[in-house]
């Protein structure tokens, strides 16, 4: 009897165990997958990485099968532009690196290139390992699956969607973008795996302002955030204003209105945010299209209410430049301690690894 | 001593061996012809690599024996206006080396800006994008500092457009958005610096002939577009205020709806339908206009004309919600409905 309870615990565990365990690459396809450009990048579980395929409007979920724990490690690559062109046989000009993102276990940094300055441009993934080595992430014969966005139709050439963020959030693939057409947010929430034939459901992102205005606006990105053990995520506008967004309200069909905790100044678009702890406290750092690197102190976020009063001058969580990071494209996180970040301009860009301020 | 010589005369038959091949480029792919040794322990790309320079990465790409030759084709196609660096350097050879240049670059005719919408003479200080179209295919990134807009003293506006490449999908049009922060009422850009556009101002977009097309070549000649800002449009899109025309039964005249205010250049093109009904739309002088003449001659009775309310005019206001909804005098105001319809008769 007692042997027959500690073989029905046994075999309980281990079902549960395969339930739990059950990898997010379950369900993929071998084969060649068609990405038509190289956009962002994002990493879910399971070493699965997440491409934005702006103009084939989808995003491609592929398995890299890179799940080894790497060692702890940096990166310092000079003229990362032209190593890369140079592997594709082409100049550094004739090449556009679209994203960085780090595999969170192994360490190794995944980048989206598009080969080609055109219309005609080819969609490149390449790796650059721990070691240094920079390869080719084929995606001839991979594991994949895809996820396509609402398409426009395909008789008309003129309508696209850029994507301009990808996040995997609480088993959801999260993309936001920016049409060359309409003026709207664009945010779409993709449960994954993904369903076949789930186009994601579309939702409206308002924000206010003086909590008078209301604008229905696109978000250029975005980032996952934690308050008080509540999922967020921390959205950029088009607009400049930061909002926090609770994920639990990203629901199909959804209009909500997020809650403005900063405004970022004119004539600037965040690129990309990291969010990290440093000492006990919770900082985002952003990088600005041209307010240089800004870091925000998210001490006591969760109590913020939202801006309701004209500002003029700095409102909301305050923020401070970091003047020596300068022409940062990219930032990604890239450990504890560090970010990744892609800097540089035609001259030439380095991908390297930084301290986090 | 016997030993010695032995190790010599292999020396001196790999040698021999080296003069009598070569490398060629041979349709894309470089190739050491009279090679038949077997492949290396450390791989092919331990003894032949293609490059683009000193310092750089090899090529990516694969090898193969192709008819008694030892072939690399490059992952990707050679590029115009490259040199390429083949080294062959089998162990115990002096390395042999061969420069190759990529294609010719495509000498096309050289591109030019067709126009700009909207292509109104007075814009509302309000604008929100300006569609610019090319006559070929153009180059994606890095162009923005061929673009400007300066007001009538000459001087630029301070980043006025969303840094955010929008393109079609073969690169002919490309969509500037003005920064929706100095547009949308409230925000800190807009209480600090205000609008990019001033009413009774003139301004001029002018883009260099430095913005290079898909060949990498510059435009013929820069572009320069003059329009003037008027007042500010806030008001939604209200298709009452529209005429229709009344084409007659048993003809093909076209349908004309005459807006109120001129609309969204690219947006006209999508967002119109009669179910039911072929023909031909066109958009009229200064967006102001749909016209829609059908294949088959108008049938007597009701028709209907379906609007996607993803119409925007040219301050981003839409049929019912403008570009920023006041909700102290609109608390509810948030379209749900994906279309409107209007209704005419055949007389």
């Amino acid at each position: 009897m007692k042997r027959s309870r500690l073989l029905m615990l046994t075999l309980f565990v281990s079902v549960s165990a395969l339930v739990v365990a059950a990898p997010a690459t379950t369900g993929m396809t071998m084969g060649k997958v068609d990405v038509k450009s190289a956009g962002p990048l994002a990493f879910g579980p399971d070493g699965v990485l997440f491409i934005g395929d702006s103009l084939g409007a989808k995003v491609v979920a592929i398995d890299t099968g890179d799940t080894k724990a790497g060692a702890p490690a940096s990166v310092n690559v000079q003229g990362i532009d032209s190593k890369i062109a140079a592997a594709l046989g082409t100049a550094a000009d004739q090449i556009s690196i679209r994203d960085v993102a780090t595999n969170p276990v192994s360490k190794n940094v995944y980048i989206s290139v598009n080969r080609g300055r055109g219309a005609d441009a080819m969609a490149v993934i390449l790796k650059l390992d721990t070691a240094g080595k920079l390869s080719e992430v084929g995606l001839d014969n991979v594991k994949y699956s895809v996820a396509e966005l609402p398409n426009p139709p395909a008789q008309n050439n003129q309508k696209t969607n850029t994507i301009t963020e990808v996040r995997y959030v609480d088993g959801k693939v999260l993309v936001a973008g920016l049409s060359n057409e309409e003026f709207s947010s664009n945010m779409k929430v993709i449960p994954f795996p993904f369903a076949a034939a789930d186009r994601g459901a579309l939702i409206e992102m308002y924000h206010g302002s003086h909590a008078r205005y209301e604008t229905n606006s696109p978000i250029r990105t975005f980032v996952p955030y934690t308050i008080d053990n509540k999922q967020f995520i921390l959205a950029a506008y088009t607009c400049t204003p930061l909002v926090k967004i609770p994920v639990s309200d990203l629901k199909s069909g959804a209009k909500i209105q997020g809650t403005t905790i900063a405004e970022m100044g004119a004539g600037n678009q965040p690129l990309d945010m990291v969010a990290y702890k440093k000492n006990g406290h919770e900082y985002i750092l952003m990088a600005n299209s041209s307010h240089g690197v800004t870091k925000l102190d998210m001490a006591n976020v969760g109590t913020y209410q939202a801006i309701t009063q004209p500002v003029s001058d700095v409102a909301g969580v305050p923020f401070s430049t970091i003047s020596e990071l300068k022409d940062v494209k990219h930032l990604q996180a890239y450990d504890e301690k560090q970010a990744l970040i892609l800097s540089g301009n035609s001259g030439g860009m380095d991908l390297r690894t930084i301290a986090l301020p | 001593m016997i030993a010695r010589l032995a190790l010599a005369a292999l020396l001196l038959s790999r040698i021999g061996v080296a003069a009598s091949f070569s490398i060629q480029l041979d349709n894309g792919a470089f190739k050491v012809t009279g090679w038949t040794a077997p492949e290396p322990a450390g791989g092919w790309a331990s003894i032949f690599t293609v490059s683009t320079g000193p310092d750089l990465p090899p090529l990516f790409g694969a090898y193969s024996i192709e008819g008694g030759s030892l072939t690399f084709h490059p992952r990707y196609p050679l590029a115009s206006g490259v040199t390429y660096h083949a080294v062959f350097h089998p162990a115990g050879s002096a390395p042999l080396e061969a420069t190759f240049h990529g294609p010719e670059p495509v000498a096309a005719p050289q591109a030019r800006v067709l126009t700009m919408y909207p292509s109104s003479p007075v814009l509302p200080a309000n604008q929100l994008k300006l569609y610019i179209l090319f006559s070929a295919p153009m180059q994606a990134g890095d162009f923005w500092p061929s673009i400007h807009l300066i007001d009538q003293e000459g001087k630029p506006a301070y980043l006025p457009f969303v840094g955010q490449e929008l393109w079609n999908r073969d690169n002919t049009r490309l969509t500037l958005i003005f920064d929706p922060g100095r547009i949308k009422r409230g925000v800190k850009p807009n209480v600090d610096l205000g609008p990019v556009l001033v009413e009774g101002k003139r301004y001029t977009l002018i883009i260099d002939r430095e913005f290079r097309d898909a060949n990498g070549h510059p435009l013929a000649k820069p572009f320069r577009h003059e329009f003037a800002a008027g007042a500010d449009e806030r008001r939604g899109v209200d298709t009452a205020f529209w005429k229709l025309s009344q084409p007659k039964s048993g003809t093909r005249d076209p349908l004309v709806i005459r807006f109120d205010r001129p609309l969204d250049y690219a947006l006209l093109s999508d967002v119109f339908q009669i179910p039911g009904i072929s023909g031909v739309a066109t958009i009229g002088p200064g967006e102001t206009e749909w016209r829609f003449q059908p294949d088959q001659p108008w049938t007597t009775g009701e028709h209907h004309v379906v609007v996607d309310m993803a119409l925007e005019d040219l301050a981003g206001n839409r049929i019912g919600r403008p570009f920023d909804v006041d909700t102290m005098t609109n608390p509810t105001e948030r379209i749900t409905k994906q279309s409107t319809s209007l209704t005419f008769r055949i007389p």
